[in-house]
């Protein structure tokens, strides 16, 4: 049997999009628009509606790891005493900038991947090491910046204070950003690009839902490679686009019972970030073992997973709930519930958690998942180690060490 | 003196045994406090005894069920101190939302090891935002309320004025001590003076101003000591008490420390309520002022290294010594650019992996040697 991940075409064209993406950023002083640099989730339909080019400091991350080009920059930011152990996203970032900054990028091998040093800085904390990865940014590069605070939300209640709490920072924000600008909000603009997110939201949804299927039309891999849409390019007819035609090859996948893994046997479940620089690999892997990852939190529960949130009448409120709401501003009962839900809608046949050595927001509380959900549904979970971006910081030899008992053990209960 | 100094020492060799003892007097509940910024005031003013939890000896039993190696030590002793039931002594616990292993920490422990009064306490990261303290407040309510019905008294603003007033006598005293030592390096042995802070966090207030009155009198009276050591500003180590072993190296390797921006030292005591105001709003606008300094806490009008400077400058020091607790990303995240600034400044850094488990003094000692001979 042929066991390679049947890729969903569409993702192919996320690659030209976020291309195009960055070459506007590159493009953006020479126009004189103002560049951002965003660390954490910031709302940056705002920026979209001021026609600010703003670059998310993770995704950039991200790009330069799964293009071999984190090397050179987490070696710099080591250079200038970044502990080994801090987020990776955080290191490559710091590395990349100060090189700039010093006027050092001659000897990286891809400087074009490179985007402007920014005019101002955004941060939203809902990770609180990237509200000490602003402050650093800030001090260094010496711009001005603005700190979305995020609370927690331990119950409903205290759910309501933070949406409030969040949507007056809101208000604070625009005028930030309305004085380096100097222009006004554009506030149909911003209902309009709301709605539009509505609408990709929406359609998006009814994608992830066809995941249920057995076998499933998609795996999370391809899943990952379609968060640039849900992120960066949201709010843009482009991104409506790309979730329509996703949908129909994803129905028609589903007509014609075309599987992402060809002989599907296991369903399973990917906690936490993606190894962005291993997508591909991890794709295979899981693939030659005739499993498919059908269900994360990150794609479930993040990136305007839900479009009943979304009021394009009320942009503020609309983007407060989607800072306060999802999986990584709730407490651990909400995780669960989550993941819970997850498996009995998926069937999944057991948990993959991966705990990036240096993203450790959602590290604690993997191993309270596993054992409720083997309580629960009596599946089986596994914690792998390793790193979301830093690929010194993976081994292959000891995933293999662990995933070959995990899958064992899923073997035999198919027997049983 | 060597009453209050032996007072200080044992209470802080061992923190299990002093809350015990308190326990055992049976007047008050206890309340543990995880490190840092939890408004104390609050809990005494309800007749509660807030105690600082900071037993971090690094012998680990349960904590790998539920946290992984790369978490820090605060983190992961927690962790399983909770699991191991060593809270079983306590009436109640809050966890501050310093960090994301702290909150971290918060959310398992309220499935792992919950407690009658289980308080996770948000700490208002936007200074520069005027509804960043109107939530704030609320939180400081929230923690009164729940403090309330464990104690089954009502805080009042008498009561808060008059907890406000021995916390910030406390504070000055506090002050005062660290003013001699500045004035007279060698006068307080750094490893007492941690002692005299980590036992500040362990016993009622009233009682240990008694002690420090006595102490600061003795003191005074002491014949100054000649000291031609370095003079050294210690620095970081965030919610970890610094390891008294490693204080005791770096001042029997000819060094003198002179001052400090440690939370288990002058973090702890700096800024007073203000009196005058109302109690709730006074408390909660000192948590403002004092998250300035803090690594955690973000001010976009701050700058640490400036304010590290600054401090080395008033304390006359040689050198810093920042003292980084092994994956503490807060502390790990700023100390690039305070390490540049200091060497722009031509101010002898070093960084220490320093944390009461990494053990081998050896090579601690190496390091610090070296260190202290580029000021030959």
């Amino acid at each position: 049997m042929d066991c390679k991940p049947n890729r969903v075409k569409t993702t192919a064209l996320v690659g030209d999009m976020v291309n195009e993406f960055y070459t506007n950023i590159r493009q953006a002083p020479a126009l004189g628009r103002p560049v951002a640099w965003c660390v954490g989730a910031t709302p940056f339909e705002l920026l979209l509606a001021m026609d600010i080019s703003y670059v998310h400091m993770e995704n950039y991350a991200a790009m330069l790891s799964a293009r071999r080009a984190e090397g050179e920059m987490t070696k710099a930011a080591e250079g200038i005493g970044f502990p080994l152990d801090v987020c990776s996203y955080c290191r490559i970032a710091h590395g990349g900038a100060l090189l700039q900054q010093a006027n050092q990028t001659g000897s990286l091998s891809r400087p074009e991947l490179l985007v402007p040093l920014p005019d101002f800085l955004v941060c939203s904390n809902q990770c609180q090491t990237q509200g000490n990865w602003y402050d650093s940014f800030r001090r260094f590069l010496n711009v001005p910046g603005f700190l979305l605070d995020v609370p927690p939300s331990h119950d409903d209640k205290q759910l309501a204070e933070n949406i409030a709490y969040v949507t007056d920072q809101l208000r604070e924000y625009v005028s930030f950003l309305e004085n380096p600008v100097g222009r006004r909000l554009d506030w149909e603009k911003l209902s309009n690009i709301m709605a539009l997110i509505k609408e990709g939201s929406q359609i998006k949804k009814e994608c992830y839902d066809l995941g249920r299927n057995i076998p499933s039309p998609m795996s999370e891999f391809d899943w990952f490679i379609s968060i640039a849409p849900a992120n960066i390019l949201r709010g843009r007819e482009k991104s409506v686009s790309y979730w329509k035609t996703l949908k129909s090859e994803l129905e028609a996948r589903v007509r014609n019972g075309v599987a992402a893994v060809p002989g599907e046997k296991y369903r399973l479940y990917w906690d936490h970030v993606a190894v962005w620089f291993k997508l591909r690999e991890l794709s295979e892997m899981f693939a030659s073992r005739q499993a498919c990852v059908v269900a994360s939190t990150y794609l479930a529960d993040a990136f305007y997973a839900e479009p009943d949130h979304i009021d394009p009448s009320d942009p503020l409120g609309s983007i407060a709930r989607e800072q306060c709401m999802g999986f990584s501003m709730r407490d651990l009962d909400y995780r669960i519930n989550l993941v819970s839900r997850l498996v009995e809608e998926r069937r999944l046949d057991g948990l993959i958690m991966f705990s990036s050595r240096t993203c450790r927001p959602f590290g604690i509380g993997q191993y309270d998942i596993v054992e409720a959900i083997q309580k629960r549904h009596n599946i089986p979970g596994i914690v792998l180690e390793g790193d979301h971006c830093d690929r010194t910081m993976h081994s292959d030899i000891e995933w293999n060490n662990q995933l070959e008992p995990f899958f064992e053990a899923l073997a035999s209960r198919k027997k049983g | 003196m060597q009453d209050s100094l032996n007072a200080f020492n044992e209470v802080a060799q061992r923190p299990q045994e002093a809350i015990s003892r308190q326990r055992n007097l049976g007047q008050k509940k206890i309340v543990g406090c995880v490190p840092m910024h939890v408004p104390e005031e609050i809990i005494d003013a309800a007749g509660v005894l807030p105690i600082t939890l900071q037993g971090y000896e690094g012998s680990l039993m349960r904590a790998d069920t539920r946290i992984q190696p790369f978490f820090c030590v605060v983190g992961r002793t927690l962790v399983d101190q909770g699991l191991r039931g060593s809270f079983s002594s306590l009436d109640g616990i809050v966890i501050p939302d310093t960090c994301h292993t702290i909150r971290g920490l918060a959310r398992i422990s309220r499935l792992d090891f919950p407690l009658p009064f289980h308080q996770l306490l948000w700490l208002a990261s936007n200074p520069d935002s005027a509804s960043s303290k109107v939530r704030m407040l609320k939180e400081a309510q929230d923690m009164k309320s729940g403090i309330e019905k464990l104690s089954g008294r009502r805080v009042t603003d008498d009561s808060l004025r008059r907890s406000i007033g021995i916390y910030n006598q406390h504070r000055r005293l506090l002050r005062e001590l660290y003013d001699l030592r500045r004035e007279t390096p060698g006068l307080v042995k750094a490893r007492d003076m941690a002692a005299v802070i980590a036992s500040s966090m362990l016993m009622p207030k009233e009682e240990h101003n008694r002690l420090l009155t006595a102490y600061l009198d003795h003191l005074r009276r002491t014949p100054p000591p000649q000291s031609s050591a370095v003079r050294l500003m210690l620095s970081g180590s965030l919610c970890c008490p610094p390891d008294p072993n490693l204080l005791e190296i770096v001042e029997n390797s000819g060094a003198v420390v002179v001052d400090d921006d440690l939370y288990f030292g002058s973090r702890y005591f700096a800024e007073d309520v203000n009196e005058d105001a109302r109690p709730m709003e006074a408390i909660v606008d000192r948590y403002f002022r004092i998250a300035t300094a803090c690594p955690t806490r973000h001010n976009s009008k701050y700058d640490p290294a400036a304010g590290l400077i600054d401090k080395v400058g008033r304390s006359q020091a040689q050198g810093v010594i920042s003292l980084l607790i092994h994956y503490c990303e807060p502390h790990s995240v700023m100390l690039p650019y305070v390490g540049m600034r200091l060497k722009e400044a031509g101010i002898p850094h070093l960084v220490l992996e320093a944390e009461p488990s990494i053990g081998a003094p050896g090579r601690l000692e190496t390091r610090i040697q070296a260190f202290l001979e580029t000021f030959a």
